[in-house]
């Protein structure tokens, strides 16, 4: 497999939000996820295009859901992330680590 | 729960721009939150969060494919922009192939295009400067007009918008309002620098008309207060007739000459190129200004004048400026003059009204000028409509090219961009052949125009005209674009290709059903305008004036002192008799000259000796005319005789009365029997030896009940005038030299000068508004037929072609041709109907709102509407006979084989 260019904030952060919906992690939830965690409005946009963009990178799999009335018959697609993405996660907090090494009379406690 | 508003519209374009699983998956989450938010927030507030949210996800995903394509090419977006751009020079390459290939289409709706285009183009450049422009002055914001509004007691001429000078001055001293206050006549005066020549065509102005204005000259000074009652009148020509009488040379300044009347001018500047008089009195043309006598006090309180001028001081608001006047004229009893006081209480309205300058200029003609521009605007929605038929019936014929191309990829932006690239290059080449028809036809216009636009007027060719006409171009082709774009949008790719573009659905049909009744609506009600405005310049056409008034001329002589300005004190009263044989001596013998004839009184508006016969509670006029009167003037003899040299030279005392003093004396007698009667005169009576018919000096004024008379020697010693007017017959086309008379008469007696006048140009302002309406109008109204015929057709044909299947089966069956027929002239006549009813109901709401006052009051009787329905529906069954014949006699063989 070719070398994944690393991924960017915005990218691991959605990952992250996946992993923290765990089963439930659809559109919706992971934006409320992000919005609730981070206390950031996001795009509805840049929420669906960063999921598929991840997708097609294969750090997440997707299935739909059976069709309820509410939804207008339109299935529910679910997110799950991949071990492929759980590693890039790790790679990404492990870079963040190394880069904050030494870092702490500036950061502090953050 | 209800869906969210158009729904199926917004996820289908949703869908068109998202992967399909996202897409599935986003507008159920969208719905599903929907839910949730409708009852907690409430239906508007949550349609407005899906529109964000939806907006949202599309430009998202734009720009996800802008930059996928960014890292896959190089990311570098000056890339992509250039591929845009080649792409929209594809785009117009591609249409210009396409709109080659369909040369009889693109050049329809060229000219559809250029009708419509070449209208608003020449009706813009006549009015721009009047209604539109920005005023060639300074600060033109702060300009007002004060006016009265003068209502003549006798209701036979229209109101007019005057002030009387006392007013005029009791506003410049006793307001605070107003940092100046000034006029400018906007009466021709004609001074001849060279006897003979064309001559300075000069406007009466108080000197102060160019401070006020903020207008400085270009050469030379303004006027000072020492112009105005100078002897020699100072005069600032304007930068135009500067450069054509003096070949702009700065020589002009101190030129100084004596005409005709003997008035003294001296030019002591020019003003700036533009210049417009602030006049709401229109001149066809202004060469100049001179001072006036004095500002206001030198001309009488009485004196009425165009609207005068006034700059407001600043900060002062045109609301408290007006409150300002309207206080002084509540006091008006109190500093106004017993002749002020007599003529407020005549008919000169006591409120002075002020508003904007523009307005006050175009206020007599603004109701002519919108309905110029309002029916330009009409026929330009006519081509409009006419150019979206056409290309909607040409993006059908090609549905089957626009769903290839949209099963091959190209997105919504293309296809629209391609139907408005498509409509721009149509309605670019119809404005270019518009503006060429336009300059063309320019001077035909400017010949029908009425002589006071006539000064306004700017070439086509003008870009602020060009510009704008260029703007409007680009708004129309958007529009027109529009429906075929929608249609491509909304075509159903499966089904075309599938059927190869045989069947349609009925549905599509309802696009050019609206746009035909649009068309035949705004078509009726110009149509109504056209006939209205015709009929109403035809009427004042054919109404007889009494008189033949194509070449025939008038020469008016000094006469005499008369005690008023501008005499000729050389002239002794014991010589006048004599005088007026000379006179006739030299202008009978003149070369070209039929007849000749004279008469103690001017020949427009003149009631001579009214003191001679007087009729309680009538106008009436006595007139002194020598021999040769009558038949010089062409006016027709009823009964008896006219008068004869012997009636002259014994001076009898006889008449001849017109017929309204036949009516006015005698109404009950016919007028054969009113010869040998006698009437009662302040001379003694006079038998009456005949009638002659009305002449109305104005075609469609009243004529004044007259009394015509021999001219003696004791009528023109005693007459009161100065001028004596003599009128000249001549021979068809030739037309009376001032120089060559002026020599003449004076090897008789010296010092003689005098003024020629044609008639007919006289009085040809009453037939300009009404023949550029009828003239415009009929123009207007005749290609509003034209495009709906053109619009007719196209939507005929396209029926048509697009039923021949339908219609094929129907003969198979048993129908009749006639039958068929019928069944497709129907679908244009449904909409047409409806159509024309809208818009005769439109035309008659419009005339009761006040148009007719300006078209012509048959706009209120049903002639009108009746020909225009007739004339809509005739042009429906014309122009959509052809292909519902050619359909009705289909091969059915043929078609049924071909849509096996």
């Amino acid at each position: 497999m070719a070398e994944q260019a690393p991924l960017g904030e915005f990218e691991v952060t959605i990952l992250m939000a996946v992993l923290q919906c765990g089963d439930a992690a659809t559109g919706t939830t992971v934006r409320n996820e992000v919005a609730r965690r981070t206390g950031r409005t996001v795009a509805r946009g840049a929420v669906y295009v960063t999921l598929d963009r991840l997708e097609n990178k294969r750090l997440l799999s997707s299935r739909f859901d059976a069709a309820t009335p509410e939804r207008g018959g339109h299935p529910r697609r679910v997110f799950r992330v991949t071990p492929a993405g759980v590693r890039a996660v790790k790679h990404a907090l492990a870079m963040l680590a190394a880069m904050r090494e030494g870092l702490d009379p500036i950061l502090g406690d953050v | 729960m209800r869906a969210p508003w158009r729904w199926a519209r917004r996820a289908r374009r949703l869908r068109a721009r998202l992967p399909a699983r996202t897409a599935t998956a986003a507008l159920g989450d969208l719905l599903e939150e929907f839910g949730v938010r409708v009852a907690r927030d409430g239906r508007w507030r949550t349609e407005w969060w899906l529109h964000r949210e939806l907006q949202s996800l599309r430009r998202a995903y734009a720009r996800e494919l802008e930059a996928s394509t960014g890292r896959r090419f190089g990311h570098v977006p000056l890339a992509i922009r250039t591929l845009r751009r080649v792409a929209v020079a594809a785009d117009v390459r591609s249409v210009v192939r396409s709109l080659m290939r369909a040369r009889g289409f693109a050049a329809a709706a060229a000219v559809t295009f250029a009708l419509g285009a070449t209208i608003n183009i020449t009706v813009f450049s006549v009015v721009d400067r009047l209604m539109f422009r920005p005023l060639p002055y300074a600060d033109p914001a702060r300009l007002v007009q004060l006016h009265q509004l003068v209502t003549p007691a006798n209701g036979d001429t229209p109101p007019s918008l005057s002030i009387l000078s006392e007013v005029s001055l009791a506003i410049a001293e006793r307001t605070k309002a107003f940092s100046g206050v000034a006029w400018a006549e906007g009466r021709p005066v004609s001074t001849s620098v060279v006897a003979g020549e064309s001559p300075l065509i000069l406007s009466v102005a108080t000197w102060n008309i160019l401070d006020v204005l903020g207008v400085r000259p270009e050469l030379g000074r303004g006027f000072g207060p020492d112009d105005a009652g100078a002897p020699i009148r100072s005069v600032i020509l304007t930068h135009e007739a500067w450069q054509r009488q003096f070949g702009g040379s700065p020589g002009v300044l101190g030129a100084r000459w004596t005409d005709a009347r003997r008035r003294s001018f001296q030019v002591i500047g020019v003003l700036p190129p533009g210049f417009l008089l602030p006049s709401s009195r229109f001149m066809e043309q202004c060469d100049g200004l001179f001072a006036a006598t004095g500002l206001f006090v030198n001309l009488g309180p009485g004196a009425v004048s165009a609207g005068a001028v006034a700059r407001l001081r600043p900060g002062v608001s045109l609301a408290a400026a007006d409150a300002d006047v309207a206080t002084l004229m509540t006091s008006v009893d109190q500093w106004g003059s017993a002749v002020l006081r007599d003529a407020l209480r005549a008919g000169i309205g006591r409120r002075v009204t002020v508003q904007p300058l523009r307005s006050g200029l175009s206020m007599l003609l603004r109701p002519y000028l919108w309905l110029l521009v309002g029916g330009a605007w009409v026929l330009l929605g006519v081509a409009c409509v006419n150019l979206s038929i056409l290309l909607l019936a040409r993006g059908r014929s090609r549905e089957r090219d626009v769903a290839i191309r949209t099963s091959l990829g190209a997105s919504p932006v293309h296809l629209i961009s391609r139907a408005v690239i498509e409509a721009l290059m149509l309605c670019a080449a119809g404005w270019t052949l518009g503006v060429l028809v336009s300059t063309w036809v320019e001077p035909a216009v400017l010949a029908v125009a009425p002589s006071e636009f006539r000064g306004f007027a700017v070439t086509p060719l003008n870009g602020r005209v060009l510009a704008i006409t260029l703007a409007v171009t680009a708004v129309v082709a958007v529009f027109s674009a529009s429906g075929p774009a929608m249609t491509a949008l909304r075509l159903d790719v499966m089904h075309v290709l599938h059927t190869e573009g045989r069947s349609r659905s009925s549905s599509r049909r309802r696009g050019s059903g609206a746009l035909l009744a649009s068309e035949a609506a705004l078509g009726a009600a110009l149509t109504v305008g056209a006939i209205v405005a015709i009929s109403a310049f035809l009427s004042l056409v054919y109404r007889s004036p009494g008189y033949q008034p194509r070449d025939l001329y008038t020469v008016e002589v000094p006469h005499g002192s008369g005690g008023a300005a501008g005499s000729d004190p050389s002239v002794e009263v014991a010589a006048r008799p004599t005088r007026v044989h000379v006179v006739l001596e030299v202008l009978r013998g003149l070369p070209q000259v039929q007849r000749a004839a004279a008469m103690l009184s001017g020949l427009f508006g003149d009631t001579g000796n009214a003191d001679l016969w007087t009729v309680p509670g009538a106008q009436t006029s006595a007139i002194a005319i020598s021999d040769g009167w009558f038949e010089t003037l062409g006016a027709a003899l009823r009964a008896g005789r006219v008068f004869t040299k012997d009636d002259i030279a014994e001076a009898r005392q006889i008449g001849v009365l017109n017929e309204a003093g036949v009516h006015l004396l005698w109404p009950h007698v016919p007028v054969a029997s009113a010869a040998g009667r006698t009437v009662s005169t302040s001379d003694g009576g006079r038998v009456i030896v005949g009638v002659v018919g009305d002449v109305h000096l104005e075609p469609g004024t009243p004529a004044t009940p007259t009394i015509y008379i021999p001219i003696t020697a004791a009528s023109a010693r005693s007459h009161p005038g100065n001028r004596l007017a003599a009128i000249l017959r001549m021979t068809p086309g030739a037309r009376p030299e001032a120089r060559t008379i002026n020599a003449r008469l004076n090897a008789r007696f010296p010092r003689a000068s005098v003024d020629v006048g044609s008639v007919e140009r006289a009085i040809e302002p009453v037939f300009g508004q009404p023949r550029l309406v009828a003239v415009l109008f009929g123009t207007i109204g005749c290609l509003a037929l034209v495009l709906s015929g053109l619009g007719l057709y196209a939507v005929a044909s396209l029926e048509a072609w697009r039923r021949r299947h339908e219609m094929g089966i129907r003969l198979a069956l048993g129908d009749t041709q006639s039958g068929v027929a019928l069944r497709l002239l129907l679908v244009t006549l449904r909409p047409v109907v409806l159509g024309t009813a809208v818009g005769l109901t439109a035309a008659w709401w419009v005339s009761m709102a006040g148009a007719a006052s300006v078209v012509g009051v048959g706009a209120r009787s049903p002639l009108p509407y009746a020909a225009a329905a007739l004339l809509m529906l005739s042009a429906t069954v014309l122009a959509t006979s052809t292909p519902v014949l050619r359909t009705s006699r289909v091969n059915v063989v043929a078609v049924l084989r071909l849509f096996a």
